[in-house]
């Protein structure tokens, strides 16, 4: 088929609003856009490695189901006929969900997420499922069992993790928009290595029905795209009250998408902390130009100070293994997933064989050495000492968020997303400790529960920097705002990465 | 308390029901160590007005209606459809090997 164009782009590069725009108008139909995906990922996803699954048949099947729902007059909405992928930890009674382990590798999960059913209803078109560390536990995708996923801008580089498949399917444009999952910077740290947009949402604002959990009192859906405006028509349709998560929230949702009025009278609070050691220099120089850009263009920059946020990379490292033990013990060979008791020879495995051997051969290294973690600060002797301790910090991080916004009197907090750009595959692969600290400056906002999202910036050492924006508890609106303020005025978004120039 | 020995790692590998080669006892000792090093500076951080810990996610408990639900509504599934995802059933059963009697890995 003959590549079609749309407002001087192939179609594969349209943003959400556009590709509504071009579908409305009767220019091209859900199912050219669709086969003009299909085609860019068979063509260059080799070169990347961002989808685990490509659901094709899938795809070709919802977008004519679009296309005849619009011929009849009957469209369901903006996202009705628009492809997309789900990171692979969103259950789909129709395809394959791994988490990107060998433990689920082939499993389909006999349900779907709520996620994955918002969006059906919505129309949108499933283009497949994109690579994640294993089980979300990871800063680069690196510990997927199915591979690496390669940064577009350059592929000697990671795509940062875990949703490195979704960010990097986004940037080399091989959907229109993703969704990812965020426990400690999953959704941020990608989207500003890859150069896209990002974003967290408060903790309990997206349902978490049907998402492979890994830690529970921190994880959260959100949208990766390649607009401001586009996050926030994506989260309309994904946040809300589910009856089967009893942690989402029943707080209204209001219509984001209505809500990206200018930036006249916005308060940037600008955290010292955020910026201290460790910080490459010529990261910090490009976030503090786009701070510089959005008070010329009418906002007011106030230096605020979290002093017991910059300890939430500790908290996060007893809290999350803590939870992740917990959640990891379902794989235990037994139900579902791999297990030893599947494999050709016939030993005569007692029952705690078929647990230590599946587990050992089901799960990798990352996985292991947090479920001991966890193991080992639930541990009775050490409890307090960690566990409690963790919990407390937590108490305090979060009241220190809580406050700051009211007795500085700002909408938003902005910083970097992560003290480097996008680092080589294998530099951090054998020191786990100088992984998790890439993490450093997005666990804070998981720790305090409140929304964040990264927008790209600017550019250092031909690799994008991302800007994060960081809100009150369900002030999606402000971070929303502020980002879709600052797409208006730079064009960082809009670089291109050279997978495709 | 913040260095983790082979042995350490040994009895959590089994409290975890991972089964280890000796080399992973070696390397996650070291791995672990150095993450339980890290997170010690936690307590620098004063938590004395802090009661214990309480929930953060600031949600109450939800009670859901004693109904049955009605075929076809998101989640119902049916119990064929899970019992078949497992390595060994019999019938509408899971099998699983003697619970009692059985080895009890290295501790």
């Amino acid at each position: 088929m003959s590549v079609k164009t749309y407002v001087n782009k192939p179609l594969n590069e349209l943003t959400i609003e556009e590709t509504a725009k071009g579908l409305a108008e009767a220019v091209f139909t859900s199912r050219e856009i669709t086969e003009v995906c299909l085609e860019h990922i068979e063509r260059h996803d080799g070169e990347i490695n961002s989808f685990v699954t490509i659901t094709a048949d899938l795809a070709r099947s919802q977008a004519d189901a679009s296309d005849a729902r619009r011929a009849s007059g009957k469209t369901l909405g903006i996202l009705d006929g628009v492809p997309y992928n789900l990171k692979d930890v969103f259950a789909t009674d129709d395809s394959p969900t791994t988490a990107s382990s060998h433990m689920l590798e082939g499993w389909v999960a006999p349900y779907n997420a709520t996620t994955y059913r918002n969006l059906r209803d919505a129309g949108a078109v499933l283009l497949g499922k994109t690579n994640t560390d294993e089980f979300t536990m990871g800063t680069s995708s690196e510990t997927s069992y199915f591979g690496v996923s390669r940064n577009p801008w350059n592929p000697e580089h990671v795509a940062g993790g875990s949703s490195g498949g979704p960010a990097a399917s986004i940037a080399a444009h091989m959907s229109i928009f993703s969704i990812g999952t965020d426990t400690g910077g999953s959704i941020r740290l990608p989207a500003a290595f890859c150069g896209v947009t990002g974003l967290k949402p408060t903790y309990g604002r997206v349902s978490r029905f049907g998402e492979i959990a890994m830690a529970s009192s921190l994880d959260q859906t959100g949208p990766i795209t390649k607009t401001v405006r586009d996050t926030a028509i994506v989260l309309e349709v994904l946040a809300g009250n589910d009856p089967l998560d009893a942690t989402s929230s029943s707080e209204v949702v209001p219509v984001y998408s209505k809500e990206l009025g200018d930036i006249k009278g916005l308060r940037i609070g600008v955290p010292k902390e955020f910026f201290g050691e460790g910080v490459r220099p010529e990261l910090e120089t490009v976030v503090r130009t786009a701070i510089a850009d959005l008070e010329k263009a009418g906002a007011t920059v106030v230096e605020v100070s979290l002093p017991a946020a910059i300890h939430s990379l500790a908290a996060y490292y007893i809290i999350a293994p803590a939870e992740v033990s917990s959640n990891m013990s379902r794989y235990d060979g037994i139900r579902y997933g791999y297990s030893v008791e599947r494999e050709e020879s016939k030993e005569n495995h007692t029952l705690y064989d078929i647990y230590a051997k599946s587990r050992a051969h089901g799960l990798g290294s990352e996985v292991k050495r947090r479920i001991m973690l966890g193991n080992h600060v639930l541990s009775s002797g050490y409890y307090d000492a960690y566990y409690t301790k963790a919990e407390q910090v937590r108490a305090v991080v979060r009241e220190e968020f809580e406050n700051i916004f009211k007795t500085e009197n700002i909408d938003v907090l902005m910083a970097p997303i992560s003290p480097n750009i996008a680092f080589k595959v294998g530099e951090k692969i054998n020191d786990p400790l100088a992984m998790y600290k890439e993490d450093v400056l997005t666990v804070p906002v998981n720790i305090s529960g409140t929304p964040g999202m990264s927008v790209p910036c600017g550019i250092v050492d031909d690799l994008p920097v991302g800007l994060q924006i960081i809100g009150p508890r369900f002030g999606e609106i402000a971070v929303l705002r502020a980002g879709a303020a600052f797409q208006s005025i730079t064009n960082h978004h809009l670089q291109k990465a050279n997978l495709l120039s | 308390m913040n260095e983790l020995s082979r042995d350490d790692i040994r009895h959590l590998s089994h409290l975890s029901r991972l089964e280890l080669t000796d080399e992973e006892y070696a390397r996650y000792a070291t791995q672990l160590s150095s993450v339980v090093q890290y997170v010690a500076q936690l307590q620098s951080v004063d938590t004395s007005s802090v009661q214990a810990h309480l929930g953060v996610t600031g949600l109450t408990n939800v009670l859901a209606d004693d109904v049955v639900r009605e075929k076809g509504t998101p989640a119902d599934i049916e119990p064929m459809d899970v019992i078949n995802k497992a390595p060994r059933h019999h019938g509408r059963l899971i099998e699983v090997r003697a619970v009692l009697g059985g080895e009890v890995g290295a501790a």
